[in-house]
């Protein structure tokens, strides 16, 4: 399968703590990559390299984009990665729909209806068509996420990254969310997922991702995976998940 | 000294103190208007993190903030023709204004900018917008909204501080009542026709400052939401309880 992304030795240090250490990694057009692993154990900071937000001190992230046979208009260029962040970063002086079209009009320059257009198509294929000219601070976490999300598809991009997309959601509207997720995981997007969700993870993921101090512990496919990791790691990584499920169960 | 309405109105309505108010008007807007502009360049190059533009914006507002207004007033009206700078009394005072306000402007819409979440900018990076792109786009609008109390108790102040410039003999207000006073000994109606001239600017200021912020405030932020239940009547007065 042709990777869309390849990530090679990528190293990055806040002072005294090391964030990543030398992680490489690849990604297959229309694969789904699930990151997990505990807080801190550098998931954030391998999607915010790869999104350009933050810079490497080492290593390379290389976005292999597709070649578009003029099926595009001739002004929009698909942007190479979408981001979902935890916490949405709207822009709460805008509805809904500016959200999403936003970037469409300054980035890509299209006209102002056929912005709006995309957006609305969008905010459609999240369910938010009719919350279209709703402000951020009007909407609930879990329909600004899906904005969120609609603002980032509504730029074509080749990747998707999500950051602990449900992580700030309430119990009830985060099932919303990843629905959404795994719908566009279905259209064949490809994606990168960093989430605390497990059962989301076995669900939606072709593999899945483990990693602990800044390095990738193991990487395996998500079925092998769930039923018994490789690495010690991984096994207590999976014990304590299903600790915590048995405990609500 | 003696108080008569007849002469308080006599003043209060004549062409002079009506010239005299019109001008403290535009040259308040005016100044007020170069002032953020050149507030929003500082303010804006002060963010885009380069060191030089940092060094650039620490000396003007230190430099400017640090010294009078009133010597600036001053020096720009005499010391730089020495330089071969010519500038007309209302020259002069447009430009002390716009650049001693300017710095203060420059203090608050960085305040304005520094406020909007980090994680906004990094939204608008990701979608590929460029650094001035997202400032002009998405950041200023939001930072300006924020600081419109602070920019309207500015321009409120402005008001006042134009009457400095009565010292490089522009005809503002309070030069033409300083002439009137001057001229008749009758200090205390004419500096109260003055401080109702005042007044009334600065009142009507304040109601328009109003009608701004409500004509731009976002549905769903907390500014909206507090006024959708209004406390009425006198318990809301006497309340010490407070509201949400």
């Amino acid at each position: 399968m042709e990777p869309v992304l390849t990530v090679r030795n990528l190293c990055r240090r806040f002072g005294e703590n090391v964030a990543l250490n030398d992680v490489s990694l690849e990604v297959g057009r229309g694969e789904v990559i699930v990151l997990i692993g505990s807080s801190g154990s550098g998931k954030s900071t391998l999607l915010r390299c790869v999104a350009g937000l933050e810079a490497p001190d080492s290593g390379t992230v290389q976005i292999r984009r597709q070649q578009h046979h003029g099926d595009t208009p001739r002004q929009r260029k698909p942007m190479p990665v979408g981001m979902v962040f935890q916490s949405f970063n709207l822009y709460p002086h805008i509805n809904a729909v500016r959200n999403v079209a936003t970037a469409l009009r300054h980035v890509q320059r299209l006209p102002s209806a056929e912005a709006t257009r995309i957006a609305v198509q969008a905010l459609d294929s999240v369910g938010l068509g009719r919350f279209a000219h709703r402000y951020p601070g009007e909407l609930s976490g879990g329909q600004q996420q899906r904005v969120a999300i609609a603002r980032a598809l509504a730029l074509a991009p080749e990747l998707m990254l999500f950051d602990e997309p449900t992580s700030a959601l309430d119990p009830e509207t985060v099932g919303d969310v990843l629905a959404v997720i795994k719908d566009i995981a279905e259209r064949g997007m490809t994606m990168l997922i960093a989430t605390h969700e497990m059962a989301f993870a076995r669900d939606v993921g072709d593999q899945v991702v483990l990693m602990d101090h800044g390095q990738i512990h193991e990487r395996a496919h998500c079925a092998e995976f769930f039923a018994g990791p490789v690495t010690a790691r991984g096994r207590e990584f999976l014990r304590r998940f299903n600790r915590e499920v048995n405990y609500l169960d | 000294m003696t108080w008569t309405w007849n002469l308080f109105w006599h003043y209060a309505t004549s062409s002079q103190f009506a010239q005299g108010a019109f001008t403290t008007v535009w040259l308040t807007f005016a100044s007020m208007g170069g002032a953020i502009v050149i507030g929003l360049v500082f303010a804006s190059l002060h963010e885009a993190g380069n060191p030089l533009f940092r060094i650039l914006y620490f000396t003007y507002t230190t430099l400017i903030r640090g010294t009078p207004l009133l010597l600036q007033l001053v020096f720009v009206y005499t010391v730089l023709p020495l330089a071969g700078i010519r500038l007309s009394v209302t020259e002069a005072a447009l430009l002390a204004l716009c650049v001693n306000e300017g710095a203060y402007e420059a203090e608050v819409i960085r305040a304005g900018l520094e406020s909007i979440p980090v994680g906004q900018r990094e939204a608008a990076r990701v979608t590929g917008f460029t650094y001035w792109q997202a400032m002009i786009v998405l950041l200023v609008p939001q930072a300006l909204r924020l600081v419109i109390p602070t920019i309207g108790n500015q321009i409120n102040g402005m008001f006042k501080y134009t009457s400095l410039v009565s010292i490089i003999s522009m005809s503002e207000l309070f030069r033409v009542t300083q002439e009137a006073a001057d001229a008749t000994f009758q200090f205390l109606v004419i500096y109260s026709v003055a401080a109702a001239y005042y007044l009334a600017m600065t009142g009507l200021w304040t109601l328009i400052q109003f009608l701004i912020e409500r004509a731009v405030r976002v549905p769903g932020t907390q500014a909206a939401r507090s006024k959708r239940r209004p406390r009425m009547g006198w318990s809301a007065v006497f309340s010490l309880k407070g509201s949400w």
